[in-house]
């Protein structure tokens, strides 16, 4: 048979697996996973959305509450009121009233994994009311072997079902042939095995690949979860590639596993195993590998240095010594007034610097450990298809552990620029607490609300882009060796 | 396909001094066969006699360790795939994909042999081999093994392969249909087919065969003619054959 035949073939193969029951059963089971896959992503990501749009409400009200007491408030009484309760105060708006929130805003794509969501909150609260030892002491971090199993999203019916899927659908090609007799008849005819091996295989894989890559879409539009992708397109394209990359890397196993002539029973065993190693052991093991290779230093340890910082803080006459010793670093000219390191705004800044130093060790090693664990599985997860693949949907989908230890970060900075922000205003207050407005019952000394720093959430696009690259590259190159493979052993059919 | 015209003096199946071992085993020890056009010849030989090994030759799915094996002039070993053209080989059990109807399985396989063959040519050469017109679109799981070996022979008959080899063709079938499948094969031949079959139905041997082989340790111990002799004298003369063989 001549190669400008081969269509021919491939559509003589399309009528063949599409003829069969068990395929149709097979994607109609595939396409209600994704739906259902899809379904649980949307529900996720709406409640992120939700969450994101609570946090901005309250960020308004803080600032429309703050500017309605300012004026409120700038009318002579006969009230007093104090710090805590006046929002025209620097410190008592920065500690008690003030709304401010580090987000990570789920991403067009966000549908497609949950990820580290789980554990890892969209939306922090980034705050002075209270000494935090971490910034996500919001939520509880589980038990790694359920966080293993994880939700039932998109990612796992694409990484661990599909490959079951396309066992189920292509495992037997050949072997199946080979064990009916069909085979002698079929090597009776004048092609090559490689063209017919072509024909099944290709028709296997564009059935799949059609399932697959059609099923998410319409999940993800029956769904309504998928954002707004017009500045995602390359993303969603390179990542659409290397799951298409994933998709024929299994079809090209069971290529080569019907090149070892061994039956159809032998194919799917052998297959069924891969996919247990590739899919469950490997990433598995790899994940031990990043624990091993990052320890998690101890949350017990920090915990307990916060408390020791505290009690340090608290005995004898260190509090007023410190305040007057970070007094004395902020503005020397006035660390010489002892009324100073009585003001409770500044022993609460001094005290609050006092936590932070105290802690440093433990925030950067919480840090560095965040930063090394995300590094070492982006390097780890190459090794397996299934945990290179679910990388690149976590990172399109921003719920994935880097980006969280980024957001981490981020949030940290923005604490810090908040800080800088009202510590020169509340130190200028203290120094020179002369009202603004005689008789009038509140400070009257801070109104820019509206210049109070945003946090600017980072742009996930680019890592989404970059790593759905480094994936179909991979996962090309992993499906290309297993086919040259099954090409190679292919030349001639069994005697 | 198959249907390129043999120079006069060229046969369409020459064997020649063909070896065949498996590890300590010989299977084929010098076979030498020659076949031309319209003739049938059939290989009568006991289990391991070889004549499995020599249709494995033929259609290239071994190498012989020596010896020539050529179909229509090309060499089967160096080029199978070119050889295969002038062949169409009908199993002792025609195999067929169960979900698919004779029709559909037809024209499977002639789009193996990279034939494109309509609905209508294909009940056209189901037709021709034999099978009932209702059992076109009923599924090949139900079919017996007398209907399967038909739409066996209908991808012959769309290939006009040069050379038909059957394997064990009559083995299973009832006295009808194996004389239905003596008919269609004579016809074949008639048409200038050339057909090999392995076989042990000496009574079949004489209806379709002009020759007769008696492979034995490999290679073809007596050629014989069957018009000849009677079924008896036959079967007499293939018994003493492998007994002195054996001796």
């Amino acid at each position: 048979m001549s190669a400008a035949r081969f269509p021919l073939l491939l559509a003589a193969e399309l009528r063949l697996i599409l003829r069969e029951r068990l395929t149709w059963a097979i994607l109609a089971a595939l396409v209600a996973a994704l739906c259902l896959a899809a379904w649980t992503g949307a529900g996720r990501v709406a409640a992120a959305r939700t969450a994101l749009a609570a946090a901005a409400a309250d960020g308004e009200r803080a600032v429309r509450e703050a500017k309605a007491a300012h004026l409120r408030y700038g009318r002579p009484a006969a009230i007093k009121v104090n710090y805590w309760q006046d929002p025209t105060d620097a410190f008592g708006y920065m500690t008690y009233f003030m709304a401010a929130y580090a987000v990570k805003p789920p991403t067009p794509l966000a549908v497609l994994a949950a990820g580290q969501s789980d554990v890892q909150p969209a939306v922090t609260k980034v705050g002075f009311g209270f000494s935090t030892v971490f910034d996500d002491t919001a939520t509880e971090i589980g038990s790694a072997a359920a966080l293993r199993l994880g939700p039932f999203d998109l990612a796992f019916v694409l990484v661990v079902l599909v490959p079951l899927a396309i066992i189920a659908l292509a495992g037997t090609r050949l072997s199946s042939e080979h064990d009916s007799g069909i085979l002698r008849m079929i090597a009776a005819q004048p092609a090559r095995p490689r063209r017919v091996a072509g024909a099944k295989f290709g028709a296997a894989a564009l059935v799949a690949l059609t399932a697959t890559l059609g099923g998410t879409m319409l999940a993800l539009l029956l769904s309504g979860g998928l954002g707004d992708l017009a500045d995602w397109s390359g993303a969603a394209a390179l990542l659409a590639a290397a799951l298409a990359a994933y998709v024929v890397f299994w079809v090209a196993a069971c290529a080569l596993a019907a090149s070892l002539w061994r039956g159809a029973v032998t194919a799917l065993a052998g297959l069924v195993l891969a996919w247990a190693c590739l899919t469950i052991a490997l990433p598995t093991a790899l994940g031990l590998a990043v624990d091993a290779l990052a320890p998690v230093p101890s949350r017990i340890a920090a915990i307990d240095a916060s408390r020791q910082a505290q009690a340090r803080f608290y005995a004898g006459e260190e509090a007023p010594r410190v305040t007057a010793a970070w007094l004395a670093t902020k503005r020397p000219e006035d660390a010489r007034r002892p009324e100073l390191a009585d003001a409770p705004e500044l022993k609460r800044l001094a005290r609050d610097d006092y936590y932070d130093e105290a802690l440093a060790d433990h925030h950067r090693a919480a840090g560095a450990q965040a930063l090394a664990a995300s590094a070492w599985s982006r390097r780890l997860a190459l090794l397996s298809p299934a945990t290179a693949l679910t990388l690149a949907l976590e990172t399109a989908s921003g719920t994935d552990a880097g980006r969280h230890a980024a957001f981490l970060t981020d949030a940290a900075a923005y604490r810090r620029s908040l800080r800088a922000f009202f510590e020169p205003r509340i130190l200028a207050q203290a120094v020179d607490p002369a009202p603004v407005c005689a008789g009038c019952p509140a400070r009257l000394d801070f109104d820019a609300y509206d210049a109070v720093p945003a946090f600017a959430p980072a742009d996930a696009r680019a890592a989404a882009a970059r790593q759905a690259l480094l994936t179909l590259v991979c996962l090309g190159a992993a499906a290309f060796l297993l086919a040259a493979l099954a090409v190679r052993r292919l030349k001639q059919w069994p005697a | 396909m198959g249907a390129s015209v043999l120079p006069a003096d060229e046969p369409v199946l020459a064997i020649g001094g063909a070896v065949k071992r498996f590890g300590a085993r010989t299977a084929l020890s010098g076979l030498d066969l020659r076949l031309d056009a319209g003739e049938v010849f059939a290989l009568l030989g006991p289990n391991g006699a070889g004549k499995t090994t020599t249709i494995n030759l033929i259609l290239g799915f071994l190498r012989a360790d020596s010896g020539t094996i050529r179909v229509c002039g090309i060499d089967a070993g160096a080029d199978p795939v070119g050889a295969r053209r002038h062949v169409a080989y009908i199993p002792e059990q025609v195999a067929l994909y169960p979900g698919l109807s004779g029709v559909e399985n037809l024209r499977y396989f002639a789009t193996l042999a990279g034939l494109e063959l309509s609905k209508d040519e294909a009940r056209a050469l189901l037709t021709e081999a034999g099978l009932a017109p209702e059992a076109y679109g009923r599924k090949a799981g139900a079919y017996s093994k007398g209907m399967r070996q038909k739409v066996g022979i209908a991808v012959a008959l769309a290939r006009r392969a040069q050379l038909l080899l059957l394997d064990e063709p009559t083995s299973g079938l009832d006295p009808s249909a194996a004389a239905d499948f003596s008919a269609t094969i004579r016809a074949a031949a008639g048409r200038g087919t050339a057909v090999l079959m392995a076989t042990h139905d000496l009574y079949r041997v004489r209806e379709m065969a002009g020759r007769v082989g008696v492979l034995s340790g490999g290679r073809i111990v007596e050629e014989i003619d069957p018009r000849t002799l009677d079924h008896v004298a036959l079967e007499r003369l293939y018994i003493d054959r492998l007994a002195e063989r054996a001796a």
